[in-house]
């Protein structure tokens, strides 16, 4: 064994043996472990958040857009799972004294709502006559009390003339769909009666993929394909680009504040290796009669804050990690009464992100070997001579 | 000349601890410095050691003006090595074995395999075999006396430079010492300087200075 090695457990083991340097030495180790711990929790949540965000977009929202009232094959796109005209409109609706706003939205085919919301299953389907066919979902049709073959009155909203005004339209349910996983209510209607909820507006092609993280080469085959749709296509990933960026922002912000608690907590190394260099002086003075060089002596006292400090990183990991299980796995956090379906998604949003756990590491490492190698270089690289000079 | 001084004076403010100091020690000498507690002894072997500096003066360590490696670290590391030095301001260190402690040198230098031997014979000298694997702590303070020369020694140095090296043993164990240092010089030649105030221990060297109020004699 080389002697600085020994000479590193030697002193390390001194500072859990002795009374003077132990409670430093776990005031350090505990700062350490609260820092990394806070940082890799967090940002997992944040980027849990981030992920689960994403994820609700994704299985809620086409993945692909474009603005168009013309057809468009787009059934030779490899990477497109599906594609479907639709307009969408907004309207209100008067139900037991009981205001709400409802969504239209039109298809080609009734059958084809599937294609838009696959979770939605079609039950029954009726056929009608010059009446506003529309098929309502299966949680509106029961807390309304509507069934198939009824009839409902629409307020929809007329933007026709220079004076808006509200349209009384009427619309009969002819089938009703299992289900729903939005927060709002949604009708659907036929593609052909649009022009009774938006006039002469522009519909839209909604796009599935099947990865939906393929969008913008899809986006760019279909506008090299269609050039005329340049400016009227739009993914998921550009329409949400400010969400993307305010969380991102959100997780940067946080992760430099946080780092600040690891830069604050090595500072308590670097007072523990002053403290411990100053202890013991006289034995370095002795390493250095016996022709220890002074590269050595840094070597060591630097290798033993740098120990104080990966003790507290590997716990501050450990418990980071079961806590980001805990938290992934178990329900315990619905214990602490937090609402989170004013964010749309199911479950307490965090993800183990071994990136976040490389970076923060990593910085938590070069932090700590700051901490111990400045007060070492500061203390040992001088007048060392000093430390055996002692006259009498 | 293997180690000389002319003129070497040191003074601590207004106080003159020594002063002009003349000496001239040989290969294989062995010195003894004798003189009454305060008299400068301990600094003498400091600047010797190449611990301290002198105020005003020459010293030429093994031919060498002593100010010019003082004034280069790896220089005086070398030089260092020459040296076995056996006094208070090199201590045994608590957190290791006293195995070692006494091997710390060859550590350093990156020389322990071939230091076994010299290690035994060290121990087994000094009769403190059965305590390598102690820590420090649990030895008495003439234990500690003895591992330290054997820490000096280790590295066989060419010089050896003792301060009171007798002054925590019992009188069979210093003259133990003392004929295992006689034993030393004849056999190995190893040049070896001591301060001591123990009749029965300078009487068997062979160069006898006698330092009062900084002056030599």
């Amino acid at each position: 064994m080389k002697y600085e090695n020994l000479l590193v457990l030697s002193y390390f083991k001194s500072l859990f043996s002795s009374k003077d340097n132990l409670v430093p030495a776990i005031i350090s180790i505990a700062a350490i472990t609260v820092s990394v711990f806070s940082l890799i929790v967090v940002l997992c949540v944040m980027k849990g958040f981030d992920v689960k965000v994403k994820q609700r977009i994704i299985e809620s929202f086409p993945h692909i857009v474009i603005r168009t009232n013309e057809d468009y094959d787009f059934s030779h796109f490899g990477k497109i799972k599906s594609f479907e005209k639709t307009f969408e409109a907004y309207s209100g609706i008067i139900l037991n004294e009981d205001f709400s706003v409802i969504q239209i939205k039109g298809v080609d085919d009734f059958n084809s709502i599937q294609k838009i919301s696959p979770k939605l299953n079609l039950k029954k389907l009726v056929q009608t006559k010059n009446q506003i066919p529309i098929i309502v979902e299966k949680s509106f049709s029961v807390r309304r009390n509507k069934f198939v073959g009824d009839k409902i009155e629409l307020l929809i909203p007329d933007f026709s003339n220079k004076k808006p005004k509200i349209r009384l339209t009427e619309a009969h349910i002819v089938g009703i769909s299992d289900g729903s996983d939005r927060n709002f209510i949604r009708l659907y209607t036929l593609n052909k009666n649009k022009e009774n909820f938006i006039g002469k507006n522009e519909s839209f092609i909604e796009i599935i993929l099947f990865n939906p993280f393929d969008s913008q080469i899809v986006l760019n085959q279909i506008v090299k394909e269609f050039k005329n749709l340049k400016h009227k296509v739009i993914d998921w990933q550009s329409s949400n680009f400010n969400l993307f960026n305010l969380m991102k922002l959100e997780r940067i912000s946080l992760g430099i504040f946080l780092s600040f608690l690891i830069i604050i907590s090595a500072t308590t190394i670097y007072s523990n290796m002053v403290s411990l260099i100053s202890q013991k002086k006289n034995e370095i003075g002795t390493l250095i009669l016996l022709g220890s060089k002074k590269s050595s002596l840094i070597k060591i006292f630097t290798c033993i804050g740098l120990l104080v400090g990966l003790a507290g990183i590997a716990i501050g990991t450990f418990f980071a990690t079961a806590t980001i299980l805990l938290l992934a796995q178990t329900n315990i956090i619905n214990s602490l009464s937090i609402d989170l379906s004013f964010y749309g998604i199911d479950g307490f949003p965090i993800v183990f992100s071994a990136t976040y756990y490389v970076y923060i590491i990593l910085f938590a490492v070069l932090t700590v070997m700051l901490s111990s190698f400045l007060p070492s270089y500061m203390l040992l690289s001088k007048n060392v001579e000093s430390l055996i000079k002692r006259d009498y | 000349m293997f180690l000389e001084t002319n003129k070497l004076s040191k003074q601590y403010g207004s106080k003159t601890v020594l002063d002009e100091v003349r000496l001239k020690i040989h290969k294989g000498d062995f010195v003894s410095i004798v003189g009454p507690s305060g008299s400068g002894k301990t600094t003498l072997l400091n600047i010797l050691s190449l611990i301290s500096n002198q105020t005003s003066g020459d010293y030429w360590f093994l031919g060498r003006d002593n100010r010019t490696i003082l004034s280069n670290y790896n220089d005086l590391t070398n030089c260092r090595k020459e040296i076995g030095v056996m006094s208070n301001l090199s201590e045994l260190l608590p957190g290791l074995t006293i195995r070692d402690n006494i091997l710390l040198p060859a550590y350093i230098n990156n020389n322990s395999n071939s230091i076994e031997k010299n290690l035994q014979e060290l121990v087994r000298f000094t009769d403190i075999v059965d305590l390598q694997n102690e820590k420090p702590i649990s030895l008495s303070s003439g234990e500690r006396q003895r591992a330290l020369l054997c820490r000096a020694l280790i590295m066989n140095p060419k010089i050896l430079i003792a301060d009171e090296p007798t002054s925590n043993l019992d009188e069979r164990n210093a003259l133990n010492l003392i004929e295992y240092l006689v034993n030393l010089n004849d056999k190995n030649k190893t040049t070896i300087i001591m301060a001591t105030h123990d009749h029965k221990v300078y009487t068997k060297t062979k160069t006898i200075y006698e330092l009062n109020d900084g002056k030599l004699n």
